[in-house]
């Protein structure tokens, strides 16, 4: 009587766990689906513009020590308040500037396609900082560290991450890489978002961010996210072909720039639904989404303008609350 | 006769033994490594398909609350209910790893320390293993029949 009451229990026990797993799976099943919203239902109103003037080769804005540093790709240099060239800071490079920074006083620079980071020397000189076994792709500041996005072939399909601690030149390789792989073809357009302590990696199409969290010099804490339901995206933005997924032709230029306020992790997205395709409303439109920085759920929709006149958006800042979009050719200032 | 039913219980009784310091270990480490890095370890239960966000704390305190008292079970007299306990847990562990394995579109594991570095089939078939070994544990103590 007690052997069968006792098999009763081990059955009981058994059976218990998988109706709780299959309660947990129903019940987030919906949820999963909310994490994106391609409704955009949140939207808020169009962002209040409160200056507009005009560049030349401006392509992002630096604030370190009370100064405005640009680079042209080529240089970089100081403006003015009104984005007009004071003086170079660095020599003119003939291999495009793919990423700089300043840290520890030092202006640091890597060129694309070079395996050297450099540091810009008081003439302007690019002097080798360090030397990589494969070529500098991305590179971000966190505080005295640098996070730098390697890629371990020339179509940049698979990405390694490095750390390098500019006060101990200590190189550690991550134990983390990436494919910008989704069903053979590549996606282009990672991006990220800056903190003191922090560094967002993003990958749009795949839905995923990467957070950087440095609290501790000696220890970085590397957290993935899972935050879109790919197979939600309208077929609208990316296309199939042969060779796997593309991004729309129309739509390129995106999902490059974002920025982090008020806890929130904004991106410039490209991803439209098909209503919003259809219409001038939408596409007149670059949206940000808000996700929390947490667990990196959508939350809202700003806006701000796409016009003609203004070209592609290729860079955002924030600064003293107000959001520097800057345009190829000229810049637009909103209050955010 | 009566020699071999002694010698059978003589083994069970280290059988059982083996398996509750086995859940001690185990059950120990998994509860410290959570508890030292709690952060670390919300952000992953967080990142978990299933749970939901709204419910990601609680999951933590219970699991934490869970291990913690299977851990002082299996040390006490009520030893017996900690592997009933321990048993379930592994199941639903078990059971858990499978899920995401087969349906997950990603893979976050909650577990920390060691377990939560080795390969997600390695540690299907380690929590498969020690679900099997609970559960010879349950069926060999005879006086868990008296018990139930």
């Amino acid at each position: 009587m007690s052997f069968s009451r006792k098999w009763f229990i081990i059955i009981l026990l058994t059976i218990f766990p998988f109706i709780l797993l299959i309660i947990l799976h129903y019940t987030t099943q919906q949820s999963i689906i909310r994490v994106y919203d391609l409704n955009r239902k949140y939207k808020r109103p169009l962002l209040k513009k409160v200056e507009y003037r005009n560049l030349d080769s401006v392509y992002d804005i630096k604030f370190f020590r009370g100064k405005i540093y640009s680079s042209n790709f080529h240089q970089i240099f100081t403006v003015n308040s009104s984005f007009r060239k004071i003086k170079n800071i660095s020599n003119y490079s003939p291999i495009p500037i793919i990423g700089w920074g300043f840290t520890n006083n030092k202006l640091i620079v890597s060129l694309a396609n070079t395996k050297t980071l450099f540091f810009v020397s008081n003439n302007g000189d690019y002097i080798p900082l360090v030397k990589l076994k494969t070529v500098v792709q991305k590179i971000y500041f966190c505080n005295d560290s640098l996070i730098l996005i390697s890629s371990l072939d020339s179509s940049y399909v698979h990405s390694i991450f490095y750390l390098y601690n500019l006060n101990t030149s200590r190189l550690i390789k991550l134990n983390i890489s990436c494919s910008k792989m989704v069903g053979g073809g590549i996606v282009c357009d990672g991006s990220v978002i800056l903190d003191k302590t922090k560094v967002i990696y993003y990958l749009y199409h795949l839905g995923k961010f990467y957070v950087f969290d440095l609290t501790n010099q000696n220890k970085i804490h590397v957290s993935t996210y899972q935050t879109i339901d790919r197979d939600n995206i309208p077929n609208g933005i990316i296309r199939f072909s042969k060779s796997g997924f593309r991004m729309d032709k129309k739509q390129t230029l995106l999902n490059l720039c974002g920025f982090y306020f008020d806890n929130y992790v904004f991106i410039c997205s490209n991803a439209y639904n098909r209503n919003e395709l259809k219409s001038s409303y939408y596409f007149n439109r670059y949206f940000l989404d808000a996700y929390d920085d947490s667990l990196f759920y959508y939350k809202f929709s700003y806006s701000i303008e796409k016009g003609d006149d203004l070209g592609n958006l290729i860079f955002l800042y924030i600064y003293n609350n107000k959001l520097y979009s800057i345009y190829l050719h000229k810049i637009v200032i909103y209050d955010i | 006769m009566i020699k071999v039913n002694i010698n059978v219980r003589k083994y069970s009784l280290i059988y059982i033994s083996f398996v509750r310091y086995l859940i001690l270990l185990i059950f120990s480490y998994a509860f410290m490594v959570k508890l030292l890095n709690y952060k670390e370890f919300l952000v992953q239960l967080s990142e978990s398909p299933i749970i939901p966000s709204s419910l990601t704390f609680f999951f933590s305190i219970f699991l934490l609350f869970i291990e913690f008292v299977v851990c002082v079970l299996t040390v006490t007299k009520l030893y017996r209910l900690g592997l009933l306990f321990s048993y379930s847990l592994m199941v639903f562990f078990t059971i858990y790893i499978y899920y995401l394995l087969h349906f997950s579109p990603y893979l976050p594991c909650a577990c920390g320390g060691i377990l939560g570095n080795i390969p997600y089939t390695i540690h299907l078939i380690f929590n498969l293993a020690i679900t099997i070994l609970i559960f010879l544990a349950i069926l060999f103590d005879e006086s868990l029949n008296f018990y139930l």
